[in-house]
C-alpha cells in the first residue's frame, strides 16, 4: 500500500521536530558544558565536597643540651603540643530513659576533673545539641568510650552522633613547673576562627609570632552516611617555629632545688637565681621560688597573691643593689685614675693606699655613713673584703672633686648601662633607675643632689634588676666586655620541603664580636683580685667559697623602700659571683626577697646576703661545676681539717694571711 | 582465514590491554582509597609518638633523675670531668673507599 501524502508530511514534521529537539538539547548541552561550564562545575564541587581546617602545631621549646662539653645529650623539650580529645554529647538526641545509664558509663570510662564533675550531670539536661562533658582525654580513653558507645547506640536505636569527640592540642610541660615563670603557657580556649592560642605571658607571649602557625585546609567528599576522605590537602598547615633556648634543663633543676630549699630556710617571701655564660650572655638557668605551674595557670591568675609568682622578678623587679655595687665603684675609681694619669695629673687613689674609714661624714648628708665592721683604715682589698661603705664613698668623693659628678654619672650610664633595659627577650623588663639631675622623685625630693654619688657608691639611691647586675659581673668574668643577655640560641622553622631554616641565630661568633669593651683588662684584674678576698677567711661571704674551685664575688643587703622610706624589716639580699676565676663557666646571682630578720646564734643575721645567699651560691656552684665536668682548679682550697687542705698551696691563702696581718696592724686585733 | 586470525589476535591483544588497563585503574583506585586511611594511621602514630615522648621526658625530668642519683644503688655514678673524656675521631669510611 502506497503511503498517502499526509503520512509523509507527518513523518517529515515529526522528524523535523525530533531534529529540532535534538538541536535544542545539543544547544543546551553547549550552554551548560561550555558557556556556563565553570559555574556549574563550581556549584557541583560545593555540593559534593567540603573543606575542613587542618590544624597547625605550635612551636616547641627546647633545652640547651650543647652546654656540656664532650658529653652532648639528646634534645629535651620544655613545652610542646600533644593531641587530646574533648567528649561532647547532644543531650536532645539522647532519650530521657537512657541518660542516666549513658552518664554513668561515661563517668566510669573517663576520669573527669573535679570542676567538670560538678557540672557533669546537669549537661545531660541542657537544651542544646553540643555540650562538653569531659575535656582533654587521651586517645586510649577516647577509643574506650567510642568502643562502648557505637554498639550501645545501635542496640538502643539512638542517633550515633549523640556522643562525639573533638580533637584539640594541649600545651604540655613534661618537666612540670621547671622554668614555669620564663616559659608561661597558653590559655585553654583558642581563637574560634584561627585556632591560634592566647599566651599568658613569658616566652610564649614574647615569641608568639614565631611559635604560632597558620591553619591548612583539607577536602572531604559529601556522603549521606559519612564523609569520604579525598586526601586532598588544599592548603598545607604552616606549623610554628621551634625555639631553642639557652637554658639547660639540668642546671635549671639544680637552681630550682637549691632556691626552694633556701627560701624555705630563710623564710623569705621569694627568691631567685640567675646563671649566665659570661662570654656569650646566654642565660643558662633562671629559677624562682615560689614556683609557677603553667598547667595550673588559671589558679594563679584568679588569685591576687599568686599572680605575683607568675612574674620573672630577676627581670621585672628593680631593687637597690646594695654592696654588690662596690666592685663597680672600684672600677670607676680605677678608670678615673687611668684618665688622670693620661692627662698627667695625680690619680685619686692607690689601691694599696691607707685610707681613713673611721668617720662617715660626707657633704650634703644629714646622717653619717656607717660600716657593719668598724675599721680605722682600709686599702682597696680590705675595703671590698670588709665591704666598707665609708671607703667606697671616700673614693667617689675624690672622683666628684677631681672629675665632677657629671663624669661619674656618665660612667654609670654609658659604661655600665644603669637605667637602660638590657633587651632580654621577655615582656615587662624594667630598666631600673639611675637618678637624673633636675628630676624629682614621686615624693618631691630631687633625684640627684650633692650626697647622691656617695649613696650610689655603696649601692643606694640607684635601682637595678638582677639581670643587669649579672651582666656587670659577667664583665669581670670575661675580661671587660659588656655582653647582651639572651634566652634564645636559635629559632628554627621547617620550610615547605621539610628542611630546617634558621630564622634567628644567636650562636654565631659575629654576635659575640659585637660586644664592646667597657673596662680595660688591668682594671678588671685588679677588681677580680679584690673580689677573691670576699669569699676567703676574713671576707664578708666566706660561706660562698666553692671548695676545690676558685671564685670571685660580692654579697649585698639592701633595705626595701616601703611607702617612700627605707624599711628595716624588709630587705633584698644578694650574692653574685663567678667560678672558676681563670676560665669562668658561669656568673651566678642569688637573690632573696624579704628574708626573715633574725639572729641565728653562731651564724649571724639571717637576712644578710652573706648568710642567706652565699651558701646557695656555693651549693649551686658546686653542683653545676660537677655537672659541667669542670675539673677543680683549687685542689687544696678546702676547709681547715679536710685532708685536701693545704694553706701554702690553696688559692689566695698567702695573700689572705698578708691582708689579715695588715688589718691587725692598722685596725688592731678583733 | 588469515584475516580472521589477524582479527582474533588484534581483538585478543586489545582485550588484554583493556583488561590490564582496567585492572591497573582498579589497583590505583584501591591505593587512592588507602591513602587517606594510611594518612590517618600515620597521624595517629605520630600523635602516639608525641604522647610517648611526653611520658619519657616526664620520667627524664632532671628533678626526678637527681632524686634517683641520690639513691645508694646509684652512688657510684658521677659526672666525668671534661679532661677525663677521650674524644675518638671516627674515620670517614667513604673517604677510605
Amino acid at each position: 500500500m502506497k503511503p498517502i501524502k499526509s503520512d509523509k508530511q507527518r513523518l517529515l514534521m515529526l522528524g523535523g521536530f525530533l531534529f529540532f529537539l535534538l538541536t535544542m538539547l545539543v544547544g543546551q548541552f553547549f550552554r551548560i558544558q561550555i558557556v556556563e561550564g565553570e559555574r556549574w562545575r563550581h556549584w557541583a564541587k560545593e555540593q559534593h565536597y567540603f573543606d575542613v581546617v587542618e590544624p597547625f602545631v605550635r612551636g616547641t621549646f627546647y633545652s640547651n643540651t650543647s652546654i656540656k662539653k664532650g658529653h652532648p645529650e639528646i634534645s629535651q623539650k620544655f613545652a610542646f603540643d600533644i593531641k587530646k580529645y574533648h567528649l561532647y554529647i547532644d543531650p536532645q538526641s539522647i532519650p530521657e530513659q537512657h541518660k542516666s545509664e549513658v552518664a554513668q558509663k561515661i563517668l566510669s570510662l573517663t576520669k573527669p576533673t573535679i570542676p567538670e564533675l560538678k557540672k557533669y550531670r546537669e549537661q545531660f539536661s541542657k537544651k542544646s545539641h553540643s555540650r562538653r562533658v569531659v575535656a582533654w582525654m587521651d586517645e586510649a580513653t577516647r577509643d574506650q568510650v567510642m568502643r562502648w558507645w557505637r554498639p550501645y547506640a545501635k542496640k538502643n536505636k539512638i542517633e550515633p552522633n549523640s556522643v562525639f569527640v573533638v580533637g584539640d592540642t594541649l600545651r604540655s610541660h613534661p618537666f612540670g613547673k621547671l622554668l614555669g615563670q620564663v616559659l608561661h603557657t597558653v590559655r585553654v580556649q583558642k581563637d574560634d576562627d584561627t585556632l591560634k592560642s592566647h599566651p599568658t605571658g613569658g616566652l610564649e607571649l614574647a615569641q608568639n609570632d614565631y611559635l604560632q602557625g597558620r591553619l591548612g585546609r583539607r577536602r572531604l567528599m559529601r556522603s549521606p552516611r559519612h564523609s569520604l576522605e579525598t586526601s586532598l590537602v588544599v592548603e598545607k598547615p604552616d606549623n610554628g617555629a621551634d625555639v631553642y633556648l639557652t637554658i639547660n634543663h639540668y642546671l635549671q633543676a639544680i637552681c630550682e632545688e637549691e632556691i626552694e630549699a633556701s627560701v624555705k630556710a630563710s623564710k623569705a617571701r621569694c627568691g631567685w637565681a640567675l646563671m649566665m655564660d659570661p662570654f656569650t650572655g646566654e642565660i643558662l638557668a633562671l629559677a624562682q621560688y615560689p614556683f609557677f605551674y603553667p598547667d595550673e595557670y588559671q589558679k594563679y591568675f584568679n588569685s591576687p597573691e599568686l599572680i605575683e609568682d607568675t612574674k620573672v622578678k630577676a627581670i621585672t623587679d628593680a631593687n637597690e643593689p646594695g654592696s654588690i655595687m662596690k666592685p663597680i665603684t672600684l672600677s670607676i675609681a680605677l678608670k678615673a685614675n687611668k684618665l688622670l694619669k693620661s692627662q698627667g695629673k695625680k690619680p685619686i687613689f692607690e689601691p694599696s693606699e691607707k685610707i681613713a674609714t673611721s668617720k662617715g661624714r660626707f657633704p650634703g648628708r644629714s646622717k653619717p655613713i656607717t660600716d657593719t665592721q668598724f675599721k680605722q683604715y682600709c686599702n682597696m682589698h680590705l675595703g671590698l673584703q670588709k665591704s666598707s661603705n665609708i671607703y667606697m664613698a671616700t673614693l667617689v668623693q675624690r672622683i666628684v672633686t677631681t672629675l665632677g659628678d657629671g663624669w661619674y654619672r656618665n660612667e654609670l650610664e654609658t659604661t655600665f648601662g644603669f637605667g637602660k633595659k638590657t633587651g632580654i627577650e621577655l615582656p615587662s623588663e624594667s630598666g631600673g633607675v639611675l637618678p637624673t639631675p633636675g628630676k624629682n622623685h614621686p615624693n618631691g625630693r630631687p633625684e640627684w643632689s650633692v650626697p647622691t654619688p656617695f649613696s650610689i657608691a655603696m649601692g643606694h639611691n640607684i635601682q637595678a634588676t638582677s639581670v643587669q647586675m649579672a651582666l656587670l659581673y659577667a664583665l669581670y668574668a670575661n675580661g671587660g666586655f659588656l655582653v647582651e643577655p639572651t634566652l634564645i640560641r636559635k629559632i628554627v622553622k621547617k620550610d615547605a620541603t621539610g628542611k630546617d631554616v634558621v630564622i634567628v641565630d644567636n650562636t654565631s661568633e659575629e654576635r659575640c664580636k659585637k660586644f664592646q669593651r667597657a673596662l680595660d683588662e688591668d682594671i678588671v684584674q685588679q677588681v677580680v683580685k679584690a673580689m677573691k678576698f670576699v669569699t676567703k677567711p676574713g671576707g664578708a661571704a666566706r660561706r660562698a667559697n666553692i671548695w676545690g674551685y676558685t671564685e670571685a664575688g660580692k654579697t649585698g643587703t639592701s633595705m626595701k623602700i616601703v611607702g617612700g622610706s627605707y624599711s628595716d624589716k624588709k630587705h633584698v639580699s644578694t650574692f653574685v659571683g663567678f667560678a672558676p676565676v681563670s676560665k669562668p663557666a658561669f656568673v651566678l646571682l642569688v637573690c632573696m626577697d624579704e628574708p626573715e630578720v633574725k639572729f641565728i646564734p653562731g651564724v649571724g643575721l639571717n637576712h644578710r646576703g652573706s648568710i642567706c645567699c652565699a651558701p646557695v651560691f656555693r651549693e649551686i656552684g658546686r653542683r653545676s661545676l660537677e655537672y659541667l665536668g669542670v675539673p677543680p682548679d683549687d685542689p687544696h682550697g678546702y676547709p681547715i681539717g679536710d685532708p685536701r687542705y693545704d694553706a701554702t698551696k690553696a688559692d689566695m691563702m698567702l695573700e689572705v694571711k698578708k691582708l689579715e696581718e695588715l688589718d691587725k696592724q692598722w685596725n688592731g686585733a678583733h | 582465514m588469515l584475516f580472521l586470525i589477524r582479527l582474533f589476535i588484534c581483538v585478543f591483544i586489545l582485550g588484554i590491554s583493556l583488561y590490564s588497563y582496567i585492572n591497573q585503574h582498579n589497583h590505583l583506585t584501591e591505593l587512592r582509597i588507602q591513602v587517606p586511611l594510611l594518612t590517618k594511621k600515620l597521624k595517629s602514630l605520630e600523635d602516639e609518638n608525641t604522647r610517648l615522648m611526653f611520658e619519657i621526658e616526664k620520667f627524664e625530668n632532671p628533678l626526678n633523675l637527681m632524686d634517683l642519683a641520690r639513691k645508694p644503688q646509684y652512688g657510684y655514678l658521677k659526672h666525668p670531668y671534661v679532661s677525663d673524656i677521650i674524644h675518638l675521631q671516627l674515620e670517614n669510611k667513604n673517604e677510605d673507599r
